[in-house]
């Protein structure tokens, strides 16, 4: 499924110096990024770690949500980021995921329902990305935001016809007997999650199908012209990023334990959209780090008015306005950051790095001349 | 049902005033504006303001409407939206939804949640029409003076040098330029015109209907079906398109409930993707791999 035939068999091309060639300088790149990539898990591991030892209880449930939200994330990010398609309806799949779920209730065990509700939302996310076949750019944004309203009637309407207005009840899931039911059990496990799809997308990235996209986002003449199947590329980058939407709409369902339709709406899908532009589009670092910075906002904002101004209205206006003040400080950093550093946070850092490098060797020329 | 019919044909010219903001700023900047919808909540509120402080003074509140709604249109345009000039597809939408999203919270901010109406002062009573059907002059003065704005707007781009020079920016911006033409003056105007007639439609479907939050999704996003319909890029067909919307969801609504009116539309918008993405009107876009 992640398109391991994206490039084709050695039997059928015929540009097989070329091909071969370019299949070697990946193999070379990602032995020397092997490296980089266990390095980085490793941080990720350590700091996921670390913050559990200093946090206090308060922050655990918002770094539960950023963890769950960093997980659909590397997904939209691969294939906005990567691949170069548009997408609006991770609401759609992550609620065809919970609703997966509220069938499932209590008759499947914890984790292969969330596989099944993640594949489910694969194969629907295959067919979303067949128009892509046909369509670019912009009208993908249109057939995506199409599944975005139908899948918000649809589940609206299954919680009428079974009078759960209030929401569907799930019950508390279990893994090898025990239960998940704290929020620090929620934090492992989200924290398991993170960390596989940290570790998978990496390789997938830096794999065919990652190469594969890649071609696809620089030029879908250039990559069929190479031998890369187009369309495998995009309906694998649809079909990822909608298991990964999925999976993490399972995992919501159980972690809140209450599902309704109006959870799932357009301005979920846009605050994905919002993270992995903030925190840097075509790299999994910024996935996570964007899902984190966008589901802290709103808490970072409000520390912060308390801490400067230190005003009694303007934290109380805050707090009534809480809403309002979040959208326009998402749609203000969008802005900001696709004007001013398209690279995202992690372009931004690794701005300052080239900054760092630069005034470094600049001194030591200052001090060889000394 | 009848009624049903002749009903929505309100519905249609609202929408299809929508729709002329779309492509007009599609037409300038090759940017599908999700951010419509919300100028059309914050024009339509804004209308209400004006109507109130000129007395529900039908052409002067919409004059003064059109203008400063014209003018804050450009103003977004020239800072938000110029530093992105060139940038490709996926970024401009990006900045739209952003946009969208800066609007939706001020005009919350601003106006906060209730349903407001207009109190511009139409003509009352109604026409009967053979056959048992009624239609007041309210809704038909709304439909005449949508007819008006889109038939100016429509004038301009087809038959003065306006238009043409906005050709030539979406065409090739860099080329356009060699030329002598101002295309970020262009691009402004077009979102001066599109916030305008997007404010005019906002504030003439507040007077039967009222402008609130769910606007943004009702005649924002709801107006998309219409436009793929037409064709991104057409005026007469976006008229055409708001048209067919407009009356399959008068009939939807009426056999199935109101709940599917914004859903139907996106299958019909599912429909069109699938087999003919340029719409009716369309120009084809020659792209093959």
């Amino acid at each position: 499924m992640l398109g391991s035939d994206a490039l084709p068999g050695h039997h059928t091309a015929t540009v097989v110096g070329g091909r071969e060639t370019s299949l070697r300088i990946g193999a070379a790149l990602s032995t020397r990024k092997s490296y980089a990539r266990w390095l980085s898990l490793a941080v990720a591991i350590l700091l996921l770690v670390v913050f559990r030892l200093i946090t206090s209880s308060v922050d655990l449930y918002i770094a539960d949500t950023a963890l769950l939200a960093a997980i659909p994330a590397i997904g939209l990010n691969m294939l906005t980021g990567n691949a170069g398609q548009v997408s609006i309806g991770t609401a759609a799949f992550m609620a065809v995921g919970a609703y997966t779920i509220v069938v499932f209730n209590g008759h499947v065990g914890f984790v292969p329902a969330v596989l099944i509700a993640g594949l489910i939302c694969a194969v629907l996310g295959a067919l979303v990305g067949l128009p892509s076949l046909r369509l670019r750019g912009l009208y993908l944004a249109f057939s995506t935001l199409s599944l975005q309203y139908l899948v918000a009637y649809a589940v609206q309407e299954y919680d009428q016809h079974t009078n759960a207005l209030a929401g569907h009840t799930i019950s508390t899931p279990s893994v090898f007997g025990f239960d998940i039911a704290s929020d620090s059990a929620w934090y492992v496990t989200f924290a398991i999650c993170v960390l596989l799809c940290m570790a998978a997308g990496q390789l997938v990235r830096d794999g065919r199908p990652g190469r594969a996209w890649e071609q696809v986002r620089t030029s879908e003449v250039v990559a069929s012209s190479v031998g890369v199947r187009v369309a495998t590329a995009k309906v694998s980058a649809f079909a990822v990023s909608a298991f990964l939407a999925g999976c993490t709409g399972a995992l919501y369902a159980y972690f809140v334990g209450n599902v309704s339709a109006s959870y799932f709406s357009l301005s979920l899908a846009i605050s994905y959209i919002a993270m992995i532009i903030i925190g840097g589009l075509g790299s999994i670092w910024g996935s996570v780090v964007g899902a984190i910075g966008v589901t802290a906002l709103p808490f970072i904002l409000r520390s912060l008015v308390g801490d400067f101004a230190g005003y009694q209205s303007v934290s109380g206006w805050l707090a009534t306005n809480q809403y309002d003040v979040d959208t326009i400080a998402y749609g203000a950093l969008i802005i900001v950051f696709l004007i001013f550093e398209p690279g995202g946070l992690v372009g931004l850092a690794g701005r300052a790095r080239t900054v760092g490098k630069r005034l470094s060797s600049a001194l030591r020329v200052r001090d060889r001349a000394r | 049902m009848r009624q049903v019919v002749v009903d929505q044909l309100t519905q249609a010219s609202i929408y299809a005033l929508v729709g002329v903001g779309f492509v007009v700023v599609f037409r300038a900047t090759r940017l599908v504006n999700f951010a419509q919808g919300s100028i059309v909540l914050v024009g339509g509120l804004l209308g209400v303001d004006v109507g109130q402080r000129l007395g529900g003074n039908v052409v002067e509140s919409l004059l003064v409407l059109l203008i400063v709604a014209g003018v804050l249109g450009a103003a977004l345009y020239l800072l938000l939206l110029r530093p992105m000039l060139g940038a490709d597809h996926l970024t401009l939408l990006m900045a739209s939804i952003a946009i969208s999203s800066i609007l939706g919270g001020v005009a919350d901010l601003i106006w906060g949640v209730n349903t407001r109406y207009s109190s511009l002062r139409f003509p009352g009573g109604a026409i009967h029409i053979p056959g048992g059907v009624r239609y007041s002059w309210t809704s038909l003065c709304i439909v005449g003076v949508a007819l008006v704005i889109i038939a100016g707007v429509g004038a301009m781009i087809r038959w003065t040098r306006v238009g043409l020079a906005t050709q030539a920016a979406s065409h090739s911006s860099v080329l356009a330029t060699y030329r002598g033409v101002r295309v970020n003056a262009i691009c402004a105007l077009m979102w001066g015109v599109a916030a305008a007639t997007g404010a005019v439609a906002g504030v003439l479907y507040s007077i039967q209907s009222g402008v609130d939050q769910s606007t943004v999704s009702l005649l924002g996003f709801g107006v998309f079906p219409a436009i793929i319909v037409g064709g991104l890029d057409s005026i007469a067909g976006v008229v055409l398109g708001s048209l067919i919307l407009a009356e399959i969801q008068g009939v939807v609504v009426f056999y199935i409930g109101a709940d599917a009116s914004v859903p139907i539309g996106y299958a019909i918008l599912l429909l069109f993707l699938l087999i003919r993405p340029t719409g009716i009107f369309g120009k084809q876009e020659i792209v093959r791999v």
